[in-house]
């Protein structure tokens, strides 16, 4: 019996049939390994999160945010790579259809019509007519479809027991180490230190310096007397905490509050104080327009300025007015026939004369639109030489003035603050430099270079002796000492001189009494420079300065800032801490203190460990807040 | 190439035969296709049951069913083996002269039904053993072919035990399946009183011949087994050896000697004919998990700690299926 189709054509389109099944039956084993492969490493990272959760709260070391954000991380991000790994899964046909034999209950119809594609045997095509005819009744979705209900309630339990034990966890969790002290204090730097001090005590022993062993050692024993105390140092800001715990304010409770507005309080960093006292400091500053005009107040008001200024502007408009005329409306010159117009300038005579003709005539104006004739300037060597002079003195003298006012505003924003002001550059002396008068010299750059700018002049062609007035501002030991060779010395030989300040001895205005740390230094320097200044106590200078103290900022803005800084609590780092914080910073300003009043009998290395010791039991929070801004207590003891 | 049988014809020709044995034979619906399985495939059966339950009567009806010869052979412990194969006696002839005459044994019949052939000695029983897998037999140095198709039946009382040689490892291994004939429910008691004690005799017609039943013998060759199949049919018979992989625990702890290639050729063939019957042309993994007990359960040699637990073959068997799984 035969039962082989004529043309082979059924059993063709059975094994297309069947082939198709086994691509789609692929498809879905793929998906369903992915779904099985997600769902059981689901099930496995809930599981073994929970024993983690369950371990550290048994340890007692407490749930950290980071490994419980980790484990839910891994809960969501495992299985969706698990599943991803179902890509690589890529079965045969021959496997596909044996699974989907399994699955479907075909009883390897499938996979062996696959297998015996090419068979001749006479029983080939009608099996692989009956594997198609099985495959119109399985549908491939349903037989892999995905399970697994029972594995996702156990995984719902487990992830309902881990939040649950975070969730104790995170409520029991102790303390961090990082808050759990007042000191936080950094062990290693502070051994560390300790074995630094004794080597450095050795050294100091085998030199003979007795008095730094002494301090080195009190210094080291010191230490660990306060390591040894950090208990009792914590019990101590506990106590200080109760203090100001909501006990004290239930007492209150019962009395009637009084009305108070609402007023800004909170907290605020210290680098938000700094950045406020910067921004006030800021304020203090002037602006050109205010500077130009404060500036010209002061010259105005202070007789020595105005007195040296009209000096210096009297001797230049005269230069340029230089003229010799017959002898109506001019003093007679001396009839030296072999006197150049110069000479007689030199010897004063000439000076005196063309005052009285700039008093007559009132006006000092540009000698060419006065159609004066050229011919008749003056235009040798040296009478050049002291124009430029003049001009050079003129300029110094402006920027004294200029430098002399910026110094007092450092002074008055010293006070203000407390703090004291960054020293500048050419903060030492400052001197008015020029030079009036000299000898007659070819070149005058040469000239101006034998002269070296030098301090005070004799002014030669000044003849007239001083008026009071122009002594008023003057003590005798404030005038700079002439110039050697200088002729014609009087009274007021020194024309210019340097301004002097007090006992210290310096000439910069702002200078005094900055070095000492000692603010009060300071306000005796500026009294004596106001009564040197306006030597007649009118206070027209100080209300200059005040004017200048005050700066861009109006007075109501700055006692708002005042009292909002005030009401304001301090705190360091990020907020926790403020009590603890407060008693570091007394004690750490105190000892600062005491570092800089004694560092004239400590040994340099001595302040340096006290610092260090300081800087490794500083809490950590607030040592990172401090490394980005300068060390206030490093600058303060830092002047020699 | 053209087959001897269609699949649907041998699906018919086979609930046919079963039809018939079954209009004497009441219950038993397994063993009855199981021996009809084991025919067709060209193999022997041992059937193990207690007496009245049958088993003689089921085999000769095959027999009657298949239309071919039936000879039972009771074995008792004086039988010899010349009384299974036959032997050459001496007789004469009309004109008185003498001559040796062969007479055949009952051996020499299509169906054979060796009653309780473990009551037999071993001696007897090995020429049956022969004659089973020989297909032949030599009585005096003269070989003679046993007919075709040739099918044993042979039986064993599991009780009374005394005074009977169990037929040994080799021997058994050369049956084709082992069926073990359980004791009819009430139902079937009801119908088999019914029948044998009625005035009416059932009478089986002849359904199916020997030609028939070797075509469909060969249409079961036909059977496509693909290769995960056939393997899987391996697996079970190496996992029914201790010293393999993939035994089980009981195999390893019971079982003595596992089951021979044997084996493995009775699971397959009877996995292709019971694909037929189920209307395919493949073999699949199912029809070996279902064919596993009555081709492995005699082949199965239980040690000491077995015997003395009196633990199964078929748990055996199970504990294999078990452990293999689909």
């Amino acid at each position: 019996m035969t039962l082989h189709s004529p043309d082979g054509s059924r059993g063709k389109d059975a094994l297309a049939e069947v082939t198709r099944s086994s691509r789609e039956a692929a498809r879905a084993w793929r998906r369903l390994v992915a779904w099985e492969r997600a769902r059981g490493s689901a099930v496995a990272v809930l599981g073994l999160s929970l024993l983690v959760v369950l371990g550290v709260e048994l340890a007692g070391s407490g749930l950290r945010p980071v490994l419980f954000g980790a484990l839910v991380l891994g809960i969501f991000v495992l299985p969706i790579l698990a599943a991803f790994s179902a890509l690589f899964h890529r079965p045969s046909t021959a496997e596909c259809l044996s699974e989907l034999d399994r699955r479907s209950g075909s009883e390897d119809r499938l996979g062996t019509a696959h297998e015996f594609a090419d068979s001749r045997s006479p029983l080939a095509l009608p099996q692989r007519v009956d594997a198609a005819a099985q495959l119109r009744l399985i549908d491939v979705a349903s037989a892999f479809e995905l399970q697994g209900g029972r594995e996702l309630r156990f995984a719902g339990w487990l992830f309902a027991a881990l939040l649950l034990s975070a969730g104790l966890a995170f409520s029991f969790a102790p303390p961090s180490p990082e808050s759990s002290g007042v000191l936080a204090s950094d062990d290693a730097a502070i051994e560390e230190l300790l074995q630094s001090i004794e080597r450095d005590r050795k050294l100091f022993d085998e030199r003979g310096d007795k008095r730094a062993v002494e301090l080195l050692s009190d210094l080291a024993r010191t230490i660990r007397e306060i390591e040894a105390r950090e208990e009792e140092l914590e019990q101590l800001v506990r106590e200080r905490k109760q203090l100001e715990t909501p006990d004290r304010v239930s007492d209150l409770a019962s009395e009637p509050e009084p009305e108070v507005a609402e007023e800004p309080s909170g907290l605020m960093t210290i680098a938000e104080l700094e950045r406020m006292e910067a921004e006030f400091i800021e304020q203090l500053r002037l602006d050109s327009a205010q500077e130009a005009e404060l500036v010209g107040q002061l010259i105005e008001r202070s007789s020595t300025a105005a007195g040296l200024l009209q000096e210096l502007d009297e001797h230049i408009h005269h230069e340029h007015n230089a003229s010799f005329q017959n002898a109506d409306g001019m003093t007679s010159l001396p009839s030296q026939t072999s006197q150049t117009p110069f000479d007689a300038l030199q010897s004063g005579q000439g000076l005196t004369g063309n005052r009285q003709i700039d008093q007559g005539m009132g006006n000092v104006g540009n000698p060419i639109e006065k159609d004066m004739d050229l011919h008749t300037r003056d235009l040798s060597a040296d009478a050049l030489i002291e124009h430029d002079a003049s001009h050079d003195t003129q300029q110094s003298f402006n920027q004294f003035l200029k430098e002399f006012a910026g110094d007092l505003q450092d002074m008055a924003a010293e006070q203000a603050t407390g703090r004291k002001r960054k020293k500048k550059k050419g903060d030492e002396k400052r001197h008015i430099k020029g030079h009036m008068g000299g000898e007659a010299v070819a070149d005058k750059s040469a000239a101006m270079e034998e002269r070296g700018f030098e301090e005070v002049g004799a002014q030669k062609r000044h003849s007239s002796p001083a008026t009071p007035e122009d002594m008023a501002g003057l003590e005798p030991g404030d005038m700079g000492q002439p110039a050697e060779g200088a002729e014609g010395a009087g009274p007021m030989s020194s024309q210019m001189m340097a301004m002097k300040g007090p006992a210290t001895g310096e000439t910069s205005a702002g200078s005094s009494g900055a070095g000492t740390g000692n603010p009060s230094a300071g306000r005796e320097g500026l009294k004596a420079m106001l009564e040197q200044l306006e030597p007649d106590g009118r206070g027209r200078v100080e209300e200059a300065i005040s004017q200048m103290s005050r700066g861009r900022m109006s007075q109501e803005a700055r006692e708002r800032l005042f009292e909002q800084v005030a009401r304001m609590e301090v705190r360091s780092g990020a907020g926790e801490g403020a009590e603890e914080s407060d008693a570091l910073h007394d004690y750490f300003g105190e000892a600062d203190e005491l570092l800089v009043a004694y560092r004239e009998q400590l040994p340099p290395l001595f302040r340096d460990y006290a610092r260090g010791y300081f800087n490794a039991i500083r809490p950590a929070q607030e040592a990172e807040g401090r490394e980005s801004t300068p060390d206030k207590n490093k600058s303060k003891s830092e002047s020699p | 190439m053209s087959l001897p049988i269609s699949p649907d014809e041998f699906r018919s020709r086979f609930a046919a035969i079963e039809d018939a044995v079954h209009q004497v034979i009441v219950g038993m619906d397994s063993t009855v296709r199981d021996c009809l399985v084991a025919a067709v495939c060209g193999g022997n059966v041992l059937l193990e049951g207690v007496p009245g339950l049958g088993k003689t009567l089921l085999v000769k009806s095959l027999s009657q069913a298949l239309d071919l010869d039936f000879a039972r052979i009771q074995f008792t412990p004086d039988l010899m083996p010349a009384d299974i194969t036959g032997t050459r006696i001496v007789s004469a002839d009309d004109l008185g002269r003498k001559r040796f005459e062969l007479h055949k044994g009952p051996i020499f019949h299509q169906i054979v039904l060796a009653d309780e052939v473990n009551r037999a000695t071993p001696k007897t029983q090995s020429a049956l053993l022969e004659a089973m897998q020989e297909r032949q037999v030599t009585i005096v140095g003269e070989t003679h072919p046993l007919p075709r198709p040739f099918f044993v039946v042979a039986t064993q009382n599991p009780l009374e035990m005394d005074g009977t040689y169990p037929l040994p490892e080799a021997q058994l291994d050369r049956f084709f399946f082992k069926l073990q004939v359980s004791f009819p429910s009430l139902e079937d008691m009801r119908a088999i009183l019914f029948r044998t004690t009625g005035a009416e005799a059932a009478d089986i017609p002849a359904v199916c011949d020997g030609a028939t039943l070797e075509a469909m013998g060969a249409l079961v060759r036909e059977v496509l087994v693909k290769e995960s199949v056939q393997d899987y049919a391996i697996r079970l018979m190496l996992a029914s050896h201790p010293s393999s992989d993939e035994s089980p625990e009981m195999v390893r702890r019971y079982v003595r000697f596992g089951a021979s290639p044997r084996g493995a050729q009775a699971m397959l063939l009877a996995a292709k004919c019971r694909a037929l019957l189920e209307g395919r042309e493949n073999a699949s993994v199912e029809d070996l998990r279902a064919i596993a007990k009555p081709a492995l359960r005699h082949r199965l040699i239980l040690g000491f700690e077995g015997e003395a637990e009196g633990v199964s073959t078929d748990s055996v068997v199970d504990a294999i299926l078990t452990e293999l799984g689909r």
